[in-house]
């Protein structure tokens, strides 16, 4: 796809990490977020004369860090630090990983955390996105529990969700939230998430790094070279005493550039992002995500070498394809008198077309003539969840 | 956030601001809360791009000492590798290098099978650096594992421990042979598990009850000969219920390639039940999932399905694998599998290959006759399909490495310079390094 070739050639872009990525699906009920003690609303009465009273949520009590030099964190040189930075990771993970889940929204996945007892779950902006949609959350053991998602700041790309399904005695599990403005540079911090998505028998996967960047204001980011991929998204960053202090978000070519939301920003702005508010432009308001979709055809191309064209490597049982003859393995160099050498010029030839046309798709199969099939194009399917 | 929020800020907080833009949206620069009332002019929009560009360029590199990969931790870890190295050797198959591998004994070295693709032409280099023969004597497909036999005196064995319990947040060092350093190190991500998985081929999603729907199905794949069809709701397999699209695939998850199963399908007002073989899942992700997976390098040609092992957050190279991994005692705790992701290498637990030792050394586990493919880039490429990204070629790669090299070498001047810029600002200001945060909530004002 045109659109989709640019965006691998923008080579220092940031990449989103949600899984399947861009979801639309709408719907699910307008639950208001309830209230419980960890975040506990406070109801205090406007000056302005009316009826109704103004909720403001309040984040659960951050653990402040303990004073520091502001001077970056000095390498460790000999076996013995190492192993101290060890003992202590493996002391925390255990702790954090249970408080770790994997968030199933539309038909997109990432993960998230839970910073209180009453279920408030911190995630990216881009995996929980529109607010007040019906969303899973699976724990490291498997345990699906429902939520609902809240506001989002698509600039910083901080997130919430809200555990709606009732916790047993002493409330969901939770990690202290720490603070992120005084993070020194070269710290170690571990982050945890669900590359790929959640999987069965995988427990959140862990990763140690160091903070390499921190950058503060209105669009806060702090760089990490703890590696991330998709499916991470939305995941928490802790830092050796096992306090959040971050949230994963996006990554750049460079396997030591990952970013990630100061738990700060969530800190900041937990009112509005408690009451369901969303803000900034989101990644999928971006041109380069709404690309109109071609009719189908119903086949997997691999490109084949030196622009000589395309080679089927999936045919869809019962699609337009399928019906037309075509097979895997052949390679297509035409279509409607149109030289087909590449992806590209594949989808520009069928994005002039519409769903019912019939166009001929000229052929090269192994020991056979080069031939010519009629393939009656079928509407573009969605994916679903897809508005 | 709007703009103007830039002009009061420093030198230093301006190229901070503008980095924070070039995160937040390297799309286009927008206003949140619509645009301005005096909108700043194209050149002032042009010059904070430019900033923005070039702030994220020096993002590309954070400085050494404070990297994971700084030089302190570096040293350390080529110290406690130091007698691993020893043990580990190269492997060439028609002169290519391949993969390392793993001296376990006198004349025996392991390795990843699957890597060398011709078990005929395969070569060891020796301490001088000359290549003699090397020959496959087994392989172990459930764990991809080869034993090579060759006829050099001087082979430094090395034993495998077998630690108990190998627990995330572990250190892992990865050695290369003697002499060539280190290839690099990093910690356990998951403890010991196994990867395979049944696969059926069929794309999946919730129809409008939220039902599991098949969206369309692959020829050639279990779903596809036994003649399950687009738009088929999968009810059960194997008599478990299935109610949504996430529960057939931790199921489908759980079970291993070869098994027979029963799914069962509503189709239109008729139910069936259909019996299927299992295959193994191909190596095969969405064009999105593995454009991010390969930013940061090439990854093994079979990266799923593997019996036991542990997970580590070592960058590595497909070639860089099949030698060994040590803890901070020094001790071999496994073998390198694969190069799975951009987040996650492989390797077998050092207690799995003892036990499977002796019985390679038997002739228990004959080579198979079929050659398998090696890491090639075009072989890990998957399906394009219309609408999403294209997976990379090696000269895109090779293009993007040093199109990445360039950035940062300019994005040290960059650090240099705003470090300069930082300085001189607060000589002049006499702020303290921590308040240069604007807005942002310290710890002693939050609720």
């Amino acid at each position: 796809m045109q659109l989709g070739l640019k965006s691998i050639r923008v080579s220092a872009a940031i990449v989103l990490l949600a899984v399947s990525g861009v979801t639309w699906a709408e719907g699910g009920p307008a639950t208001a977020p309830s209230t419980s003690p960890a975040s506990q609303p406070t109801t205090t009465p406007t000056t302005a004369p009316t009826t109704q009273p103004v909720v403001r949520y309040v984040p659960p009590q951050v653990v402040p860090r303990p004073p520091h030099s502001h001077a970056p964190v000095a390498s460790p040189n000999t076996v013995e630090e190492l192993e101290t930075i060890q003992a202590q990771v493996e002391k925390v993970v255990p702790t954090l990983m249970s408080a770790t889940v994997g968030i199933s929204v539309g038909a997109a996945q990432g993960s998230g955390v839970i910073v209180s007892a009453d279920g408030y779950i911190l995630t990216a902006g881009h995996v929980s996105d529109d607010p007040n949609r019906e969303c899973t959350l699976i724990f490291p053991d498997g345990k699906r529990v429902k939520g609902i998602t809240l506001g989002a700041n698509h600039i910083v790309d901080s997130g919430m969700i809200k555990i709606t399904d009732k916790p047993g005695p002493g409330g969901w599990p939770f990690v202290q939230m720490g603070t992120s403005n005084d993070l020194q540079l070269g710290e170690w911090a571990i982050a945890l998430g669900h590359p790929g998505g959640y999987r069965v028998g995988r427990p959140p996967v862990v990763r140690l790094g160091r903070i390499t960047h921190n950058v503060f204001g209105a669009t806060a980011t702090i760089s990490t070279d703890n590696t991330l991929v998709g499916g991470d998204s939305g995941g928490p960053l802790f830092d050796l005493a096992g306090h959040l202090i971050g949230i994963n978000s996006r990554i750049a070519p460079s396997t030591s550039l990952n970013m990630h939301v100061p738990v700060d920003s969530f800190v900041a702005e937990w009112d509005k992002l408690a009451h369901s508010e969303q803000w900034g432009p989101k990644p999928t308001d971006s041109p380069r995500f709404n690309v109109p979709s071609p009719p189908k055809m119903g086949v997997g191309v691999d490109e084949l070498p030196n622009n000589a064209g395309l080679k089927l490597t999936r045919v869809d049982v019962g699609s337009p394809a399928d019906k037309a003859g075509l097979r895997v393995g052949d390679e297509v160099f035409k279509i409607n008198n149109q030289p087909v050498r590449n992806t590209n010029e594949m989808l520009q030839i069928l994005l002039q077309q519409r769903a019912g046309n019939v166009i001929n798709i000229y052929i090269r199969r192994p020991e056979a003539e080069d031939q010519m099939l009629r393939v009656k194009l079928a509407g573009a399917t969605k994916a679903p969840g897809q508005k | 956030m709007k703009l103007s929020s830039t002009r009061k800020s420093s030198a230093f907080a301006s190229s901070a601001v503008a980095v924070a833009l070039a995160l937040a949206c390297t799309r286009t620069l927008t206003w949140a809360d619509g645009p301005p009332a005096t909108r700043p002019s194209a050149a002032t929009i042009a010059e904070l791009n430019r900033k923005a560009l070039a702030a994220t360029r020096a993002l590309i590199r954070a400085p050494k000492e404070t990297s994971k990969a700084s030089e302190g931790v570096r040293k350390v870890f080529l110290q406690v590798s130091s007698l691993a190295s020893e043990s580990t050797v190269e492997l060439r198959v028609n002169g290519t290098i391949k993969a390392l591998g793993t001296v376990v004994e006198p004349q025996y070295i392991v390795t990843k099978a699957s890597e060398l693709g011709d078990f005929n032409k395969v070569t060891m280099t020796t301490k001088s650096g000359q290549q003699i023969a090397a020959k496959v004597v087994a392989v172990v497909e459930d764990h991809d594992l080869a034993l090579i036999k060759v006829d050099a005196t001087d082979l430094v064995p090395i034993k495998l421990e077998a630690p108990k319990d190998i627990k995330p947040g572990m250190w892992v060092a990865t050695p290369m042979p003697s002499g060539s350093g280190l290839a690099g190190y990093g910690v356990i991500s998951v403890g010991r598990r196994s990867t395979t998985a049944g696969y059926l081929g069929v794309r999946l999603g919730p129809d409008e009850a939220g039902k599991v729907k098949v969206v369309s199905v692959d020829k050639e794949t279990p779903a596809g000969r036994a003649g399950i069809q687009a738009d088929d709701v999968i009810t059960a397999v194997n008599q478990v219920p299935m109610t949504d699209v996430q529960q057939l695939r931790d199921y489908l998850a759980s079970q291993a390639s070869g098994q027979h199963a029963t799914v069962m399908i509503q189709r239109g007002d008729k139910s069936l039940n259909i019996e299927v073989v299992l295959a193994k899942r191909p190596t095969e992700e969405s064009a999105r999932a593995t454009y991010q997976n390969t930013m940061g390098g090439e990854l093994s040609a079979r990266r799923m399905d593997f019996k036991a092992v542990y997970q580590h957050d070592t960058v590595l190279s497909p070639a860089q694998i099949g030698g060994p991994i040590v803890d901070l005692k020094g001790h071999v705790v496994g073998i390198n599998i694969a190069r799975s992701g951009r987040v996650e290498s492989l390797a077998v637990p050092a207690d799995v290959i003892m036990a499977l030792l002796p019985d390679m050394k038997d002739g228990k586990f004959p080579i198979p006759a079929k050659v398998v493919p090696t890491t090639q880039l075009a072989a890990t490429q998957p399906t394009t399909r219309p609408g999403v990204s294209r997976p990379m070629d090696n000269e895109t790669i090779a293009a993007r490495k040093r199109q990445i090299e360039a950035m940062e070498t300019q994005a040290k001047e960059l650090m240099e310079r705003a470090r300069h810029e930082r300085e001189s600002l607060m000589k002049s200001t006499g702020m303290d390094s921590a308040p240069l945060v604007p807005g942002m909530l310290k710890p002693t004002t939050q609720p």
